[in-house]
């Protein structure tokens, strides 16, 4: 029997559903047969219904010969003036001297490697260390952009973004990122008895009260992101992952919030952050829950992947898009897989100014190389950091969980209530747009 | 033995969903994509 069908059905009526986890299809099935199937008891007969209509496999869709990149990330610096308590990158260092600033010269010459090797662009980002701490090579960047499209050498304009501790954000970062339309992401761990403990200067002193100030400026002029790391201090404080994101919200009004738990960076190496790591995990089947039954639909990131993916046959055969869509550009023209690896000479996939061909990552990322991965009927759906990937690929269980959640309810609005189906797939549209 | 159909209902409801290929990792990333590609 086939493993990637999914039955569903409601207590009071007839109807049965079976979805195939592989493809994405629906098929209106017997109220029995689908009983049968959720209980693993179907007729031999039955049994070769059910597994003539499910596919044989995924249809894998091949992302690394596209024509546009998805993601561009420029280091700008390695400098921070922030020394969090939890960083993964050693004070934004990554553990390398910190004194490394990107030129305008190497930036120019990343992005057009970059427009030389894609037609588009969809994404370019600005990152560190402190990216702010490199003003001007943001201004560079854009505008030798916007130049290059107004004489319609690029076709398409990229989104620009930046990630920020929202320090530096004056008046004339505002006007900035205004008339480039850079969508500023910012850290924000919560109120200030948390964010104070642990989002602090290189002296120890607390940051919240610049932060606050900035971005309650910023937010008069533009929306914009705020990702939190949850640790032990919030549990010290008894909050919750759940009142941080409402406390974030309603403080900012902001469009698109991330609240994420400790990011373990190569366990033994930075033991001190395990330190932090709160006990408190993202309950998947309870943000599931919590999101199909309220009258308002509360997206995030997850559940607009989800409801992507739930009803198109799309699978990628890795984990993660680092080295394939998006690639990260130092100080020094190096081209990283992802930020993550910054410093190590090891995950380089080249470098700008070489012109020999990339390394290829494929095979390192490839879940059918992996044991446990590779006949998941749940694989579609999941996606992981390529350093948790060695210890942690079989700690899904919280995630399956949730999954079940997700289709029952995909399945029921899909089936019984299309107009509310429409309603959420069109909301997940407009996820993080203003 | 009871004979029953299946029947595809796929299209019944049709959506050309914009989609993140990727959700935020949790790295501090800018959230992978900003907005759904």
């Amino acid at each position: 029997m086939k493993n990637n069908g999914y039955f569903y059905f409601r207590e009071n009526c007839d109807t049965g559903v079976l979805y195939d986890k592989y493809s994405g299809k629906i098929f209106r099935i017997p109220k029995s047969v689908a009983v049968n199937g959720k209980q693993g008891m179907l007729s031999e007969n039955d049994a070769l219904k059910i597994n003539s209509l499910l596919s044989d496999k995924p249809i894998c869709t091949d992302i690394s010969n596209r024509k546009d990149l998805n993601h561009l990330r420029l280091m700008l610096t390695n400098e921070c003036n922030f020394a969090c308590t939890y960083c993964y990158a050693d004070e934004g260092s990554y553990g390398v001297s910190n004194d490394n600033m990107m030129s305008n010269e190497v930036s120019l010459d990343a992005v057009k490697w970059a427009y030389s090797k894609y037609k588009n662009i969809k994404q370019i980002s600005f990152f560190g260390g402190e990216p702010l701490l490199n003003l001007k090579v943001i201004e560079s960047v854009c505008s030798f952009i916007v130049n290059e499209y107004k004489l319609e050498k690029i076709e398409r304009m990229p989104l620009f973004s930046i990630v920020t501790n929202a320090y530096f954000i004056t008046d004339e970062v505002i006007n900035l990122f205004s008339k480039y339309n850079i969508h500023p992401v910012v850290s924000v761990d919560g109120p200030k008895k948390v964010h104070d403990k642990q989002r602090i200067l290189k002296n120890g002193g607390g940051t919240f009260d610049v932060v606050y100030h900035n971005l309650k400026k910023l937010r008069e002029k533009m929306p914009f992101s705020i990702e939190a790391t949850f640790t032990t201090n919030h549990d010290s404080e008894g909050l919750t992952m759940d009142d941080v994101d409402e406390y974030l919200k309603k403080e900012f009004n902001v469009t698109r919030m991330i609240v994420n738990g400790i990011y373990t960076y190569k366990d033994g190496k930075l033991s001190h952050i395990n330190a932090l790591a709160s006990k408190q995990k993202f309950d998947y089947s309870k943000y599931f829950n919590d999101f199909f039954n309220s009258e308002n639909y509360v997206y995030n990131d997850i559940i607009v992947r989800l409801i992507g993916v739930f009803q198109k046959p799309y699978y990628l055969e890795s984990f993660c898009d680092a080295g394939l869509t998006q690639y990260t550009i130092d100080w020094d023209g190096n081209i990283l897989p992802c930020h993550i690896f910054t410093g190590e000479d090891e995950k380089k996939l080249g470098n700008i100014y070489d012109n020999s061909s990339l390394k290829d990552i494929k095979t390192m990322i490839n879940t059918k190389n992996i044991e446990f991965c590779k006949d998941c009927s749940d694989r579609r759906f999941c996606q992981k950091c390529l350093l948790d990937i060695e210890n942690d690929y079989f700690k899904c269980e919280n995630f399956r969980n949730g999954l079940t959640v997700f289709f029952n309810n995909m399945l029921d609005l899909f089936v019984f209530d299309q107009d509310r189906y429409l309603d959420l797939v069109n909301g997940s549209m407009k996820f993080g747009k203003e | 033995m009871e004979k029953w159909e299946a029947i595809d209902i796929t299209n019944e409801v049709s959506v050309d969903v914009d989609m993140f290929e990727f959700a935020c990792c949790g790295s501090h990333c800018g959230g992978g994509q900003v907005v759904p590609s």
